[in-house]
């Protein structure tokens, strides 16, 4: 019977269908057998196109859903920017009882329907989890058309990706060599640093240094200039190519666009509701069914915006948030707080010297949330601890805020602190043991304003050890303050030139000595 | 939905297939071809069939009408009733917010208020509006007579794989095909489906989607405001969105036809390996020809076609190629483009070139099809960039010999170059050889044995494993 079917017609016109699924067969087993590769490697998610660096929206989910999916937290934080750059998990860890917290927002292009495909890939992977906090800045993102259901969202492809069994099955072993493989079509070559995809992507390098650190975290955008008058302005630059008059009509401009959560219909239960509660019970059902509590948080809002209309809208997200908690007894809130607009350096980010301080009024609305039962019954968390560092590289993707560019002398790369500015910020973790911190400064630093540089950690100065000579460059050695231990070894280091222990504020002096002091070698022992 | 999506290929149109297959001698066969059709078009948003309803239930009744109605002038107004209300919504959906929104300021200043139409635009509205109506002018013209059954006039004007992006049919190809009862398809025709559909993939992921993000990143240069676009970067342009365009639309249409082979329909070819074309005659017999067939014998012909004066046919071709432009979307240089098309056929029929050159020989032949092709860019260019950019673009193209000249200083644009050979190289190949067989890729297929069909599609499998954009842009047609 088989032999009749190989010589029939129909065999002989369809074979070829056959022979080529039994190749592509053997290539992939070959494949997989000669270059294996992890399935994070597999995936369809990113471009790999030609003279392109992949999309930072893109690269960092992808990058965190690798880093954390066995992070067994027993806090989990999805949603937009304003969580990303505004929550530092070691802070939350500080002041919640035995919190795992990891920080899984990346950008509003997800969606909700992205938050939530992030949600569930780690709640599927770690039954650790035993609170969900949906994080989102209600000043533009609410659920709405723009937030659940646009198009350019990538939430489908975070799910086809990351969760969809079916599409697991189309990740083939070849799909592992395809970095390599573009490289070599469009450049000839596979070692071009200056036009790979991914080494150079847009704020990637310090976010791989620093999300690993921090549990997720990462600092806002770091750009020249005065944070202070940023809000508007960097709204103004990437949102809106038009300059309005006066800020009153920048904040009418960018409040228009915060938009409200329409009605919609709910078919399944035969009644009107809103966007936002068809969306906030997704994400209360999804946390049901893995044991959770859902605490929705409302990101901090620049206080510039609470005024008219703005302001009343703003308002009626709080309402309408209190009634869904209400509505829901088991679901948790972190009402919205309004913020100095000059701790924003974008319309909803907090800026990096604020972030911290910011996470510690969360932490506590987030306790409150929580409850004392809730955190009683937080899991001691068995997920691998995160990596410290004993030595932060100077060069690119310095985890730091206020520092210029690098610049090499004599072989040697150099930073100084930014134009205008005095102070700069470094963020790292580094091993419990660690007591010292030892800065390499150029050797054309003026030595007085050696003399008073110094370091504090969490507005703690630190004291100030030892100075040497070390390869022609001196190194002055400061002793960490015990207080930093209850950051589990993270580390937000102030370093000054006219020794003050806390960020002064944005507003750039002319005169400033920043610009003056270089460092060449930050290192922890 | 997509026919460029994983849900498409391995969910909708095997499943469709395998129901048919089942349903086909059955009743059920047409009601459920109509059913999975509208859910294909209206998955994305419900409300989309709506206008699609109203056109083809109104054409179906007022087929019915004029072809009972012995009375002429009933017929005539019925039809023209029809003619009016497929214009009006489309025009309500394409044109409505275009002309409100440039008339309002005019009207405003007179003090009238004018209100803006801010309407979604239902995908396919053309093609539909477009079939639609040909059925109905079929009938009155009584080249055709209409189908009593509902189901199976609605499987046709909803019939997936053409809705979206055409081709457009007309009915009396369609219609008897969709009623009467198929057999399977054969063993041939399912293979060269097989192979076609994955073909389609490769033009529209591979080549037309990488050919879109070199246009939309040129074009986001050119909208840079006081930021010129670097020398012969316009040039790239007009290349890569002629490639991008050919690529996308042809995709769609080799999908479509090869996924109703596998129902056993036959729709009508509507590409034929167009920038071999030597004039602009024969560049429209092979590009979107059920387009430009449609607006030979429903807009053309009735306007006078050749017959007349050498000027009155003139003014028929400009006509009739300036509509055909400003069917393709709201907006002056889509007028503009086709325009530019009609000036070109004229020009074309005063100072034949192309019959001048192919005289020659096989290398004028070439020549002839080069020079069209540039011509050609130039229309598409109208046809794609927004008005303030066309200056920066020509500026760009006109510093194309110092690029030329200096390439090292000019890596962008070798790039580019780089990436369009890489991308465009194996689509000449295979357009060459359908050309020679005077058809397409497919007509080739066939006769390759077993070995060279096999090692073809590895290659193509593993060009869209390698290459293939992630970030699956829509048909551009969709927007039509």
């Amino acid at each position: 019977m088989s032999l009749s079917i190989l010589r029939s017609e129909r065999w002989r016109k369809l074979s070829w269908v056959a022979y080529c699924l039994a190749a592509v067969a053997l290539i992939e087993i070959a494949i997989a057998v000669t270059h294996p590769t992890q399935e994070d490697a597999r995936r369809n998610f990113l471009e790999y196109r030609y003279g392109h660096q992949e999309v930072p929206d893109r690269l960092l989910i992808a990058e965190k859903l690798r880093l954390f999916k066995d992070d067994a937290p027993n806090i989990l934080q999805v949603g937009d920017s304003s969580g990303f750059h505004g929550i530092v998990p070691p802070v939350v860890e500080a002041i919640i009882p035995r919190a795992r917290y990891l920080n899984a927002n990346v950008f509003a292009t997800q969606g909700y329907g992205g938050f939530y495909e992030v949600a569930k890939y780690f709640l599927e992977r770690n039954n650790s989890v035993r609170v969900l906090v949906l994080f989102a800045t209600p000043a533009g993102d609410q659920p709405r058309d723009a937030t659940v259901s646009e198009k350019q969202l990538i939430g489908d492809d975070i799910q086809r990706e990351f969760n969809s069994p079916v599409h697991r099955l189309l990740q083939l072993p070849s799909l592992g060599l395809r970095p390599t493989v573009t490289d070599y079509a469009y450049y000839g070559t596979t070692d071009a640093p200056e036009v790979l995809a991914l080494r150079e992507a847009e704020r990637y390098p310090e976010a791989r240094l620093l999300m690993p650190q921090s549990g997720g975290w990462d600092r806002e955008h770091d750009s020249p200039g005065d944070v202070a008058e940023n809000v508007l302005d960097w709204d103004r630059r990437v949102f809106r190519n038009s300059v309005p008059a006066n800020k009153e009509d920048a904040v009418r401009e960018a409040g228009a666009e915060f938009g409200v959560s329409p009605r919609v219909y709910d078919w399944r239960h035969r009644r009107w509701t809103t966007m936002a509660d068809q969306t906030y019970d997704r994400f209360r059902l999804l946390a049901e069914e893995h044991g959770a509590k859902l605490v929705i948080a409302a990101a901090p809002v620049a206080d510039v915006f609470n005024t008219g209309e703005v302001g009343e809208r703003l308002a009626a997200f709080e309402t309408h948030l209190e009634a869904y908690a209400q509505a829901h007894p088991g679901v948790g809130i972190v009402p919205l707080t309004f913020l100095p607009t000059d701790r924003f350096s974008s319309t909803v980010h907090v800026s990096a010297p604020y972030a911290s301080a910011y996470t510690r009024q969360f932490s506590e609305a987030l306790r409150d949330a929580i409850g004392p039962e809730g955190i009683a019954s937080l899991p001691t968390s068995g997920g691998p601890p995160r990596p410290t560092a004993s030595v932060i590289d100077i060069g690119e993707g310095l985890p730091g805020y206020g520092f210029g560019p690098p610049t090499k002398i004599d072989g040697e790369t150099y930073r100084a602190i930014r134009e205008g500015r005095s102070e700069a910020l470094l963020f790292t973790r580094v091993a419990r043991e660690a007591t010292r911190i030892s800065i390499d400064f150029g050797p054309d630093t003026p030595s007085d304003l050696l003399s008073r540089a110094s370091v504090a950690v969490f507005g703690e100065k630190a004291v100030r050890v030892g100075d040497s000579l070390a390869n022609g460059s001196r190194r002055i050695t400061w002793a960490l303050p015990v207080s930093a231990k209850r950051y589990q070894g993270w580390l937000e280091l102030l370093l000054s030139t006219r020794g003050l222990a806390v960020w002064p504020g944005d507003q750039l002096t002319t005169g400033a000595n920043g610009p003056r002091l270089k460092i060449s070698r930050v290192e922890f022992h | 939905m997509q026919f460029n999506s994983v849900a498409y290929i391995f969910g909708f149109l095997p499943f469709v297939v395998a129901g048919w297959a089942l349903l086909r001698r059955t009743r059920y066969a047409n009601p459920f071809i109509a059913c999975v059709s509208l859910y294909f078009y209206g998955s994305s948003r419900v409300w989309y069939l709506a206008p699609l309803f109203f056109t083809a239930l109104l054409d179906y009744y007022i087929g019915q009408k004029v072809y009972e109605s012995k009375d002429p002038l009933r017929r005539r107004n019925l039809t023209a009733f029809s003619v009016v209300a497929n214009l009006g919504l489309l025009s309500y959906f394409k044109y409505g917010h275009w002309l409100t929104a440039k008339f309002a300021p005019a009207l405003a200043g007179v003090g009238l208020a004018l209100p803006v139409i801010s309407v979604g635009l239902p995908p396919a509205i053309s093609f539909y509006t477009f079939q639609s109506m040909s059925y109905t002018i079929d009938i009155y013209r009584r080249e055709f007579k209409p189908y009593r059954s509902v189901i199976d006039y609605l499987s046709f004007v909803t019939f997936f794989p053409h809705l979206v992006a055409g081709p457009i049919m007309r009915a009396r190809d369609l219609l008897p095909q969709l009623a009467r009862g198929r057999s399977l398809p054969s063993a041939e025709q399912v293979s060269m489906a097989l192979f076609m559909i994955l073909f389609g993939l490769f033009q529209k992921i591979v080549v037309a989607d990488n050919m879109a993000a070199v246009v939309d990143e040129i074009s986001a240069d050119l909208s840079k405001p006081g930021i010129p676009v670097a020398p012969g970067l316009g040039l790239i342009f007009a290349y890569a969105f002629a490639i991008q365009i050919y690529c996308d639309f042809a995709a769609y249409s080799t999908i479509a036809r090869w996924s109703a082979k596998l129902l056993n329909v036959e729709l009508m070819r509507n590409f034929a390996t167009p920038y071999f074309s030597t004039g602009p005659s024969e560049f429209w017999q092979r590009w979107h020809i059920s387009l430009s067939t449609w607006l030979r014998d429903y807009l053309y012909i009735p306007l006078g076609g050749n017959r007349g004066s050498t000027a009155r046919s003139y003014r028929n071709l400009m006509l009739t190629m300036v509509i055909g432009g400003l069917w393709h979307g709201a907006g002056i240089l889509f007028i503009v483009w086709g325009f530019w098309h009609g000036c070109l056929l004229v020009a074309y029929r005063l100072v034949p070139i192309d019959r001048a050159l192919a005289r020659f020989g096989a290398l004028e032949k070439v020549i002839a099809a080069a020079l069209f092709f540039q011509l050609v860019c130039v229309g598409w260019i109208f046809f794609r960039a927004a008005p303030a950019q066309i200056p920066a673009i020509f500026h760009s193209i006109a510093a194309v010999p110092p690029v030329l000249l200096a390439p090292a200083e000019n890596k962008q644009f070798l790039g580019y170059v780089w990436l369009m050979s890489l991308m465009w190289a194996p689509m000449l190949v295979f357009d060459y050889f359908g050309w020679r067989r005077g058809g397409e890729f497919p007509d080739v297929f066939p006769s390759f044995n077993t070995a060279l069909k096999v090692l073809v599609s590895l290659l193509l499998i593993y060009a869209i494993v390698f290459f293939g954009r992630r970030q699956a842009s829509e048909f551009i047609y969709f927007a039509f």
